[in-house]
């Protein structure tokens, strides 16, 4: 009944001030969501998490990671160098012309023809 | 205690101290979440994540504002990104909920037509509130589960009180046109 009150007291202040017909069904709705309390062992198991959190966190030193993305960068400095130091047998291409399928050029250079 | 020596305690490693602080601040940082998700037990989750995150982040706290006010902004939007997570579930909850307040109508009695009724307006409430904007939600919460005064949740959502006021006359504005159905029962 206090709680009530209390509630009822605030809404009246409040720029949602008395909310006419719906005041009673907000006021009663919100009423019995705050009967709920919170469950007491909460902060122990908060404690719990917590504990679990340190034990299961692994701390990587810096120097550690630093030397994980060296290596990376190393290992794939490396792949571009053996790539361009390894060269293959060059491939000559040939380009086969058949002279026959040219058009004579001695019929339009020749005097006789004229 | 106040809240500085908890700090200094909890920052010095004294576990005993952090208990101590949530003890002090789990019920609002409860209702806060109650406000958002309407269950117990989403409630308790989201005030234990509330303050695994306070403890991971208690360090970076400026104590340029109250350590309630820093808490509440935390619960504001661990609450937030709770209910965007659990949206799709919630969608299928409803939708179960739905099916068997249809399955039970058929063993009709007084009593039990009651009964739905009034979880069908509570269902009404929690639907209109929920669909509110995000900002006026926040304004709303705060001042109804929390019954904080505007210039502590102006001070919470980092606004002027003018703009807290705005939201919750736009806030009541919007509930009772979803809620307009209410009144005629």
């Amino acid at each position: 009944m206090k709680q009530r009150n209390k509630l009822i007291s605030h809404t009246k202040k409040s720029p949602l001030g008395d909310l006419g017909g719906f005041d009673n069904y907000i006021d009663n709705f919100i009423r019995k969501e705050k009967q709920e309390q919170v469950n007491p062992y909460l902060a122990t198991r908060v404690l719990a998490k917590l504990e679990e959190y340190d034990e299961t966190a692994v701390i990587v030193p810096i120097w550690k990671k630093i030397a994980v993305a060296a290596s990376f960068v190393l290992v794939i400095a490396a792949g571009f160098g053996l790539g361009s130091f390894v060269q293959g047998e060059k491939e000559y291409i040939s380009i086969n012309i058949n002279d026959a399928q040219l058009e004579n050029l001695n019929f339009y250079t020749l005097m006789d023809h004229e | 205690m106040s809240d500085e020596q908890l700090i200094e305690k909890i920052l010095s490693g004294d576990k005993e101290a952090f208990r101590l602080l949530m003890e002090k601040y789990q019920q609002q940082v409860f209702y806060v979440a109650m406000g958002f998700v309407h269950s117990r037990e989403d409630a308790e989750d989201i005030t234990q994540e509330v303050f695994i995150r306070v403890f991971h982040s208690l360090n970076s706290f400026k104590e340029k504002s109250l350590l309630s006010t820093w808490l509440y902004r935390i619960a504001l939007n661990t609450s937030i990104n709770y209910v965007n997570k659990n949206r799709r579930r919630n969608f299928f909850t409803e939708a179960g909920d739905s099916l068997m307040n249809l399955l039970n109508k058929s063993n009709e009695e007084k009593d039990v037509h009651q009964q739905l009724e009034a979880a069908e307006t509570e269902k009404s409430i929690q639907k209109a509130i929920d669909e509110l904007p995000i900002k006026q939600r926040k304004a709303f919460i705060l001042s109804k589960y929390e019954e904080l005064s505007q210039r502590k949740i102006a001070e919470i959502m980092q606004t002027s009180e003018g703009a807290v006021e705005q939201l919750l006359v736009r806030a009541k504005k919007n509930l009772q046109n979803k809620l307009a159905h209410l009144v005629g029962k």
